[in-house]
């Protein structure tokens, strides 16, 4: 135990006491003295006077005892300060005075000594003795803590048994820390009903009725049954007190409950709330950011439309202007013949090397074009396989929209489910297929399928399997030299010829051979045509590609000549 | 329960040295071969080895039920719409007896299946231990027989991978179907050295057909003026929705579906007619059954009694009627046939869609009449009920409300009761969506958990089961697994009668009383069942509700319920299926 003089006069913490143990005098200083008077108050300890609601708030000794002064200099006794400090003491412990119920006054103060620890940092209770209707605590603290403070612990104390409906206790001080004493000291007395005062009562009474009797009329047999019939009677009072204590108990829990349960309700409505206003901002923002990825999809649908434009108009400037150059060349050559000396043979020979170099560079220009693709690299992505019937069906449908064509589509069981392969190629030898089929077709059918073919890929025979589009239609053929011209390997240095025509098949052979693929066909002239795509089911390096393809008879083997329809 | 009475075999638990492969090693490496990534199934001590090196196999999840009927259920539900081959196992005794019901489901159904049961010590057999279930005892291979293409038990470690391969031959080859392996305890860990065989190898593709009557079968349909393709179950079976809608397409023929292949073809095409048969719709009955149809080309329809509305005579008279189907025994087998055509629905289609291409390449135009842009409206039976407001909701109701928010790629299952009635008649499939409903077997809690296999194989895609009060009373502590494992989004949507709604209107339409045992003496309170299992679950009881239910569900991160509250006087279409037990079809 620490003597005065080991207290730390002005050592003082913001977490030595908690406030809520003052709330009880805020709120009578709020009601009999006004608002104005508790913010004056809490202004001078530097707090607020909604600190003295809504949530625990610890200040150190000074602030305590500064608001404890301010508080006293409102009352007009010492008397009415500590009443004030335990204002609407039974309602200050709401909900949890039905717990207590189940509890004595003396285990009330064990617990409290037990928890003093939830409004003080630095004092320590402890029980010096208790019984079952007196109590001695000892209060010892390193702070020098003034009356006031003394004050506003006793009220609390006294008015401990009134919990039970009980008078409050008696408390005679000992000791006290504001008087110099190493500690507070506190022997409170309250009164403790005995339980068999109304039996024994009860009893007394039947027994002197018995008495009377036996006086009266000498009747003994009323010395037994007057005295039991007066504890029964006494007994039945008490029972009877009992149960409407109980169920004025009753009545208070079930208000405080339904209250309770009244604030949780408007809790809950207003967590919903809040949860609702969350969802609608979380849609908000997905709809913003859909709205964003749209705006951005467009500008790179848009970036790439105006590069394939490009391409497109590199190609077909690169071929268009092959034909007035043609004019320019025959009439070049027209006029060779007419002019046979002078300077005009100069100019007509000048002329003619200049529109031999205008044909070089556009041959150049649309080997840049064609070859455009290869230059990229691959980048494999998984395709989906089973959807694709349907999509390419559909884009099919769009393409010979408005024509007598049966359009059908579908997907076999032997069908990958999915492919790795560059998509950007995929769908340009896919869009050539379809675009070729829908534009040589006029009336009848085109039918696409989808399935798994096993081909072989090595020198000893090693099959590998692959996705293969088969695509057959019904329209106007291609003739066998057209086939050889499309599949005819061109080696890197090899401009392309003046005869070059099928610019989007033979764009679609290279490209399939550039990602280990391979396109087959049979066709007959004003019958129809069959395609049959054959892509890797796993993405292989650009250096691994079917070289044994690039042969003319390999080429050869792949084309051939559809039977007659009647067979 | 099922909780096997036998501990684990002590000293199991740690696998030999690897170098040494074990029965269950080559066992798995066909399993694996095979696709399988899923086991279904309940532990139990003699079926512990296999059980224990599933569990440790990175490669195969295990999904334990709650029982092991559950167990085939999931499996059912999991090959079904992976259309691969499925694994349920469950230990020897009742854990093998409790699967029968599931397997008997996928055996109607021609669903492929692998079932592992347990089996004592081959030392142990016929000397009465517990749980022994065999030949000499109670014969559980016996007892699988009926419900299975194939049913054996494996007596020595050399014989099991012959077995199995003579397994997975019947289950995945013509017909597919569930087959069932019996397996003692000690078995599992011997050493086996067996030449590997590659699925190529010993299971055949068996895609032959006729092409000549393939090519009669073209020549009639383009000839047809009034063709009508009947689509059953078999379509889904053999994968071959794409194709029949190529032939429909190619043909301008109308397209009509039994109750079990509902939903095969797009409900809204406007080449569909709906359902024929069992709840079915008015237009296919009265366009199939009349007399101006020329044509029906059967796809996969054993053309039993619900899908022929007591297999009406009209159906066949006046018409040339061609029959597809895998099975030659089905052929002619209720109505004589014009055509035969034997074979895989989807290599036949293929072949036949060709065959049409080739005549239309050369010159041929079909000569249906029907307008394939016409679509013929639909009329359901009580319409007036499906805009009701009326408190407690009607059946149909809720079901129109279902249909607007209805994801497009929804996999929806059915039960069986009268819940499934207005599932076949009121809810249409559109084109990306799937019905699921076994009414081949008809057993009640199926579509109650084979959704949960279903989820296991297509992650991500929104599966909704649409089952009865009394399916989940069966069936729905199997729901708990769901919540486990995670599943979502999948959605149980119990609409709650109080009662077996089809055996009460039933017996209220046929007898001359309503069997009024049927009805629930205590309100069932679904959704808080729910909940106390983990999902999260909405009531629905007004109108209105439904559809803000359903869209929050379908956000759930979880497996979720809806309740659905109906006025148990509201009866489901019966009308066909009264009439049919009635006999009152003309014939």
């Amino acid at each position: 135990m620490s003597s005065k003089s080991e207290r730390v006069v002005e050592n003082s913490g913001s977490t030595d006491y908690s406030l809520r143990v003052l709330w009880p005098l805020a709120r009578w200083l709020e009601e009999h003295r006004g608002a104005a008077v508790l913010d004056e108050i809490a202004a001078k300890a530097d707090l607020t006077s909604e600190d003295f609601s809504a949530r625990t708030k610890w200040v150190s000794h000074v602030q305590f005892e500064q608001i404890l002064l301010a508080a006293r200099n409102q009352m007009d006794s010492d008397e009415q300060f500590k009443n004030a400090c335990c204002y609407r003491f039974r309602d200050n412990y709401g909900p949890l005075r039905f717990m207590i119920w189940a509890l004595t006054p003396a285990s009330l103060f064990d617990v409290a000594v037990k928890v003093s620890k939830m409004v003080t940092n630095v004092g320590r209770f402890e029980t010096i003795e208790s019984g079952n209707n007196h109590y001695t605590v000892r209060y010892t603290t390193d702070r020098p803590e003034s009356r006031l403070v003394c004050l506003s612990r006793v009220g609390q104390w006294e008015l401990g048994p009134t919990l039970w409906d009980l008078p409050p206790a008696q408390l005679e001080e000992h000791k006290c820390v504001a008087r110099g004493d190493d500690c507070c000291e506190y022997h409170l007395r309250w009164f403790a009903r005995w339980r068999a005062m109304p039996l024994v009562i009860g009893f007394l009474i039947g027994a002197v009725a018995a008495a009377f009797i036996i006086w009266q009329d000498k009747n003994w047999i009323s010395s037994t049954t007057l005295p039991i019939l007066g504890v029964a009677i006494a007994h039945m009072m008490e029972l009877r007190r009992t149960s409407r204590l109980n169920t004025e108990m009753n009545t208070e829990m079930n208000t405080v409950l339904r209250n309770l349960g009244e604030e949780e309700a408007e809790a809950r409505a207003e967590i919903v709330a809040l949860q609702e206003r969350q969802r609608e901002w979380i849609g908000m923002m997905e709809t913003q950011v859909a709205e964003r990825t749209t705006v951005l999809e467009r500008i790179v649908d848009s970036l790439d439309g105006l590069q394939k434009s490009r391409v497109t108009t590199l190609r077909g400037f690169s071929h268009d202007l092959r034909n007035p150059l043609f004019v320019l060349k025959g009439n070049t050559q027209f006029l060779k013949d007419l002019v046979i000396e002078g300077e005009g043979v100069e100019a007509i020979r000048d002329m003619d090397m200049a529109a031999e170099q205008i044909e070089t560079m556009l041959l150049q220009l649309m080997e840049l074009a064609t070859q455009e693709t290869s230059a990229q690299r691959l980048t494999p992505k998984r395709v989906e396989v089973q959807p694709l019937a349907d999509t390419l069906r559909r884009r099919l449908r769009a393409l010979v929209f408005g024509r007598d064509i049966k359009v059908t589509g579908f997907c076999t069981r032997e069908a990958p489910d999915h492919i790795d392969v560059d998509q950007l190629v995929f769908d340009r030898v896919i869009d050539n297929l379809l675009t070729n089929a829908a534009k040589y077709t006029e009336r009848g059918s085109i039918i696409l399928e989808l399935t798994a073919s096993l081909l072989t890929t090595g020198p000893k025979g090693e099959s590998e399997e692959y996705l293969t589009l088969k695509i057959s239609d019904t329209g106007r053929g291609i003739d066998a030299d057209q086939i050889q011209r499309v599949f005819r390997p061109r080696p890197n240095n090899e401009p392309s010829t003046r005869e070059s025509r099928g610019v989007g098949l033979s764009s679609a052979v290279r490209l399939l051979a550039q990602i280990g693929g391979r396109l087959d066909v049979m066709s007959k002239p004003d019958v129809g045509t069959t395609f049959w795509a054959h892509f890797p089911r796993t993405a292989i390096e650009n250096t691994r590609v079917m070289a044994a393809d690039e042969t003319f008879e390999s080429v050869i083997t792949r084309v051939v000549t559809i039977r007659k329809a009647a067979s | 329960m099922t909780s096997s009475f036998h501990p684990p075999p002590v000293g199991r638990s740690q696998p030999p040295p690897a170098a040494a492969p074990r029965v269950i090693d080559v066992f798995l490496r066909y399993l694996k071969a095979e696709g399988v990534s899923v086991v279904f199934g309940i532990p139990g001590g003699l079926l512990y080895p296999f059980f224990a090196v599933i569990e440790a196999d990175p490669d195969i999840e295990l999904i334990v039920s709650k029982h092991e009927e559950g167990a085939a259920f999931m499996a059912d539900g999991h090959a079904r719409v992976s259309r691969r081959l499925s694994v349920c196992a469950g230990t020897s005794g009742p854990g093998a007896t409790n699967l029968l019901t599931g397997v008997a489901c996928a055996f109607a159904d021609g669903v492929p299946m692998l079932v592992v049961t347990g089996q004592v010590a081959t030392h142990a057999l016929g000397k009465g231990a517990a749980q022994e279930t065999s030949r000499e005892d109670m014969d559980i291979v016996a007892m699988f027989r009926p419900v299975t293409k194939y049913s054996a038990m494996v007596n020595t470690p050399a014989s099991v991978a012959q077995h199995l391969r003579r397994a997975l031959r019947h289950a995945l080859t013509g017909r597919p179907g569930p087959v069932h392996l019996n397996i003692p305890v000690d078995l599992w860990e011997r050493p086996l050295h067996e030449e590997w065989f590659d699925p190529r190898s010993y299971r055949p593709e068996t895609r032959t057909f006729d092409r000549v009557a393939v090519q009669s079968a073209a020549t009639m349909l383009m000839s047809a003026k009034r063709p009508i393709l009947f689509a059953g179950a078999g379509v889904g079976i053999a994968g071959a929705e794409e194709h029949l809608r190529a032939v429909a397409e190619l043909l301008s023929a109308r397209v009509v579906t039994t109750p079990r292949g509902k939903g095969l073809f797009p409900e809204n095409h406007p080449l569909s007619l709906g359902v024929l048969g069992f709840a079915g719709h008015a237009e296919a009955r009265n366009t199939v059954l009349g007399k101006e149809v020329d044509l029906v080309l059967t796809v996969g329809t054993s053309l039993n009694e619900t899908a022929t509305l007591n297999w009406a005579p009209a159906l066949r008279a006046g018409k040339q009627f061609l029959q597809l189907d895998i099975d030659p025994d089905k052929i002619g087998r209720n109505y004589p046939v014009d055509l035969a055509l034997v074979g895989d629905a989807q290599t036949v289609l293929v072949e036949l869609a060709y065959h049409l291409h080739r005549l239309l390449r050369d010159g041929q135009r079909p000569a249906s009449v029907w307008d394939p842009k016409e679509v013929v409206p639909r009329t359901y039976e009580a319409q007036e009920l499906l805009t009701s407001d009326q408190v407690p909701l009607t059946p149909q109701r809720w079901r129109a409300d279902l249909q607007k928010v209805l994801p497009a790629n929804a996999v929806v299952f059915s039960d069986i009761g009268g819940h499934m009635l207005s599932n076949i008649h009121y809810l249409t499939i559109a084109e990306g969506q799937k019905f699921v409903l076994n009414l081949g077997f008809g057993s009640m809690g199926h579509g109650t958990v084979a959704p949960i296999g279903a989820a296991l194989a297509m992650p991500g895609r929104p599966i909704i089961a649409i089952i009865g009060d009394a399916c989940f009373t069966m069936n729905g502590m199997e729901l708990i697994s769901a919540v486990e494992y995670g599943l979502h989004p999948i959605i149980w949507i119990v609409e709650n009668n109080n009662m077996h709604g089809i055996t009460y209107h039933a017996s209220l339409a046929l007898a001359s009383g309503a069997l009024s045992s049927v009805r629930y003496k205590r309100p069932l309170q679904i959704a808080s069942m729910a909940r106390a299992m983990g999902l999260a679950a909405w009531l629905v009881e007004e109108p209105g509700q439904f559809e803000s239910a359903f869209r929050e569900a379908l956000e759930a991160q979880g497996p979720a319920l809806i309740e659905v509250r109906v006025d148990p006087n509201v009866s489901p279409p019966l009308g066909d299926r009264v009439r049919s037990i009635s006999g009152f079809v003309d014939k």
